[in-house]
């Protein structure tokens, strides 16, 4: 047998994984030739060497990582799809949702309840039998440039309206039977509006929790 | 081997409890008034809409040093808005820019005034009525802040005072001396006056 072909042998040697009768052959002729017992010896100091290499501990320089990424093959596929690149994307796609949810939920929201938001809970009540409409107007609607239209849900001329309103004065009148203005007599304080009627005044703050008429 | 990409799992579900967290700070942001962006310009557009440009640059000069809020701002344009709906002259809106622009100089929010426009309007009153009407108000109120700081250096903590401006305006309108209101408040009399209970501390 030529040495190349004992020195295939080696590795296997080494590792202990040669089989008896391949093992016989190849100490036999390392007996014999010089060379082979020095190739051998430096295999055995290269394992010793690389057993001994997790305990060193070594700095990569700093031009290792930019070199070994330049010289990987380039993957249009792999760029586009790696994380790198996904990272501002999804930044941006999460920002866009979110924006649309946003908008889409305020817009869903009825007007009564983007109002509602830090503001309390408001009841006006107004007695009435005679009336067969009665209509609240006031600054929280800015004077009637929406409507808002009390309930006689009793059927005996008590007429209710519940809304949310944010701490603030304002002033309202009751618009009977779409002609009469006139200030609610509950309400506990009436100015003159300056039109030669009165105006009902509601504060509402935060110290009125239960009560802000 | 077996750890790294356990790890790097782990940082990018956190980067996505990031994306998720950002998600929603971003959705409660935009549900904020749109109209926190707007100001002085929608009222000039409205103004030259409605008046033409020269009328619109008269009263420009009037507020351009002003700082108003944009929910002020929306208000005020409704109101000129209205008044030109109605018929009313153009020296209504032009007198109605001029007292407020008095309010703005002298610190007090707009709305009270804004929402005496918008009042008269719906209540049909004659345009020279109801100038009257709005400079007794801009009077009143100027006056109502005057008692509500006096009332402050002496110690009265008021809730809001732009509040307490718009009440005080009130009793004065229904004819309550100023000297009365100011005693009363001091001594916290408030029998009499109901709506100042929920503005004091």
């Amino acid at each position: 047998m030529k040495c190349e072909r004992f020195e295939k042998l080696f590795r296997s040697y080494l590792s202990g994984e040669l089989s008896p009768a391949d093992r016989v052959r190849l100490e036999d002729h390392l007996g014999r030739c010089a060379s082979c017992g020095e190739l051998l010896a430096c295999f055995q100091a290269l394992d010793a060497m690389l057993d001994k290499a997790s305990e060193w501990e070594v700095t990569p320089p700093p031009f290792l990582a930019r070199s070994v990424m330049e010289n990987l093959p380039g993957s249009p596929a792999s760029i586009l799809w790696s994380w790198r690149f996904l990272h501002p994307i999804l930044a941006a796609a999460s920002l866009v949702l979110a924006v649309g949810l946003g908008f889409l939920v305020r817009d869903m929201l009825p007007t009564g309840q983007q109002a509602a938001v830090g503001s309390q809970q408001v009841r006006i009540i107004f007695f009435s039998p005679e009336a067969s409409s009665v209509a609240l107007i006031g600054d929280f609607n800015e004077w009637g440039q929406r409507e808002v239209t009390l309930a006689d849900s009793s059927g005996r001329g008590i007429w209710e309206f519940s809304m949310a309103l944010k701490p603030g004065v304002y002033h309202y009148n009751l618009l009977v039977d779409g002609e009469r203005w006139m200030a609610n007599p509950k309400s506990s304080t009436l100015v003159p509006d300056g039109f030669g009627g009165y105006n009902s005044v509601l504060v509402v703050s935060e110290k009125c929790q239960d009560d802000c008429s | 081997m077996i750890k790294a990409p356990a790890g790097r799992a782990a940082a990018l579900a956190l980067s996505y409890k990031g994306y998720l967290t950002l998600g929603f700070l971003v959705a409660a942001l935009s549900l904020l008034p749109s109209s926190a962006f707007s100001g002085w310009d929608q009222v000039d557009e409205v103004l030259k809409e409605v008046y033409g440009e020269q009328e619109a640059r008269a009263c420009r000069d009037f507020y351009s040093s002003l700082d108003i809020s944009a929910d002020q701002a929306e208000l005020v344009s409704q109101a000129i808005e209205r008044l030109d709906k109605a018929g009313y002259p153009s020296a209504t809106a032009g007198e109605y820019v001029r007292l407020l622009t008095e309010l703005s100089r002298a610190g007090i929010h707009l709305d009270d005034l804004s929402n005496k426009v918008m009042e008269g309007v719906a209540k049909k009153v004659s345009p020279e009525r109801l100038t009257a009407v709005m400079v007794h108000r801009v009077d009143a109120l100027k006056e109502g802040r005057v008692l509500t700081l006096k009332l402050a250096g002496d110690g009265i903590r008021f809730l809001d005072r732009q509040m307490t401006y718009t009440v005080m305006a009130d009793y004065l309108s229904r004819g309550v001396r100023s000297e009365d209101l100011v005693a009363s408040v001091a001594e916290g009399k408030l029998d009499r006056y109901p709506a100042l209970e929920n503005l004091i501390r």
